[in-house]
């Protein structure tokens, strides 16, 4: 190889973690999406180029809830022992007030990043799974960002003319081919 | 239009499968599956109207006086390769990333891994330097062992490709300081009960 190509250049749009251990995140290049899963030794690389991106379907899911549910019932528990109690600066008290700190700062984490979601990438080969994006706020966020990108490389289409082109194609019944990229 | 030219790949909904009607997508907000009720949400974008057999054409024939392709001399030539400046032609044309590459360049960049768009999985040689630096001193005897062993994968992690992700050599130079500290902690130790010894 006697030309070297210019290194890309990554944005992250997500980050997340995946089995408690290994991380995981979502970077944008020049012409494609980077997802990235990590053991901290290793690093897994999954290139999805966006003039072939097909779409994104997000699926909720009840981690969010079933948090919120048992964080609450454990801030609710602690907070209950600490106003029974008639000395607020016991050692007892504090101790309790420690041990229920973190839940609270996670039960207010959990609900400001929002409910939860199972991401993946319509792509020609099928679906790619997403794990950075596992919060229904970042994957609108990251449709927003992607939506001009795609223009550019895919070609811009009005959404009616997208959905009825679709539904043609799905059905059977005659299309409009998708504009052809930008180049 | 045939069956083949139809999109493999209609949305549908990742708890029953059962096919979105069009009109639930690019909403912009979370819509229920008709069937399931399962909250989801859906953009497409129009490359999901391209065919999925969509590729490269055989190539036209060369005509007497055109420059003809190096793998395939009965085609015509459309493209040169930027990597070892080849004719090549329709079907031998590979895009990768703005840059048009003939088969033989992209096999060898992949294998010497010089096109970092064909990466697909990097070794962190600067992080298990610094986890062999650090890690054992929860159990310090053993760094006598795992300290050059640490100072080496360092050495050695300077020229090795790290993540195609942006990333500092910090933990390499962190390897690299905190081995060679251990290293002349021991080596004081070993003078010090030396000369404990003699004396």
């Amino acid at each position: 190889m006697s030309s070297q190509a210019k290194p890309i250049r990554y944005r992250r749009l997500a980050r997340g973690t995946m089995a408690m251990i290994m991380r995981c995140s979502l970077w944008l290049g020049d012409d494609h999406l980077l997802s990235v899963k990590s053991t901290g030794y290793t690093e897994d690389y999954v290139r999805i180029y966006l003039k072939d991106l097909k779409g994104v379907v997000a699926q909720r899911t009840k981690t969010w809830m079933l948090l919120n549910i048992l964080l609450g019932i454990v801030v609710a528990l602690c907070s209950i022992g600490i106003l029974k109690t008639n000395d607020i600066f016991s050692p007892g008290t504090i101790a309790l007030g420690f041990i229920c700190l973190p839940f609270l700062v996670g039960l207010l984490l959990n609900l400001v990043k929002g409910p939860t979601c199972k991401t993946n990438l319509l792509t020609p080969l099928g679906l790619v799974d997403i794990p950075a994006l596992q919060r229904s706020r970042k994957v609108t966020r990251l449709i927003q960002e992607l939506r001009p990108l795609i223009a550019t490389h895919q070609g811009s289409m009005l959404r009616s003319e997208l959905l009825a082109s679709y539904d043609n194609q799905r059905t059977g019944s005659s299309t409009t081919p998708a504009p052809s990229p930008i180049p | 239009m045939t069956t083949a030219e139809r999109s493999l790949f209609p949305v549908l909904c990742s708890s029953c499968h059962t096919p979105l009607p069009a009109a639930l997508c690019n909403s912009g907000e979370a819509i229920r599956c008709p069937h399931c009720s399962t909250q989801l949400q859906i953009e497409l974008f129009p490359a999901i109207l391209r065919p999925l057999h969509e590729g490269g054409t055989v190539g036209l024939q060369v005509a007497e006086g055109e420059a003809s392709c190096f793998y395939h001399p009965d085609k015509q030539a459309v493209k040169i390769c930027s990597s070892c400046g080849r004719f090549v032609c329709s079907l031998c044309e590979i895009d990768l990333a703005g840059r048009c590459l003939c088969p033989v360049c992209l096999e060898q960049g992949r294998q010497t891994e010089q096109l970092s768009e064909l990466v697909t999985k990097r070794t962190l040689h600067d992080s298990i330097a610094l986890n062999t630096t650090l890690l054992p001193i929860l159990i310090w005897p053993i760094t006598l062992i795992t300290a050059p062993i640490a100072l080496y994968l360092a050495l050695t992690a300077w020229r090795k490709p790290s993540s195609i992700l942006p990333r500092t050599r910090i933990r390499i130079i962190l390897a690299l300081l905190f081995s060679v500290l251990q290293i002349i902690g021991w080596a004081a130790l070993g003078i010090f009960l030396f000369q404990k010894w003699n004396s």
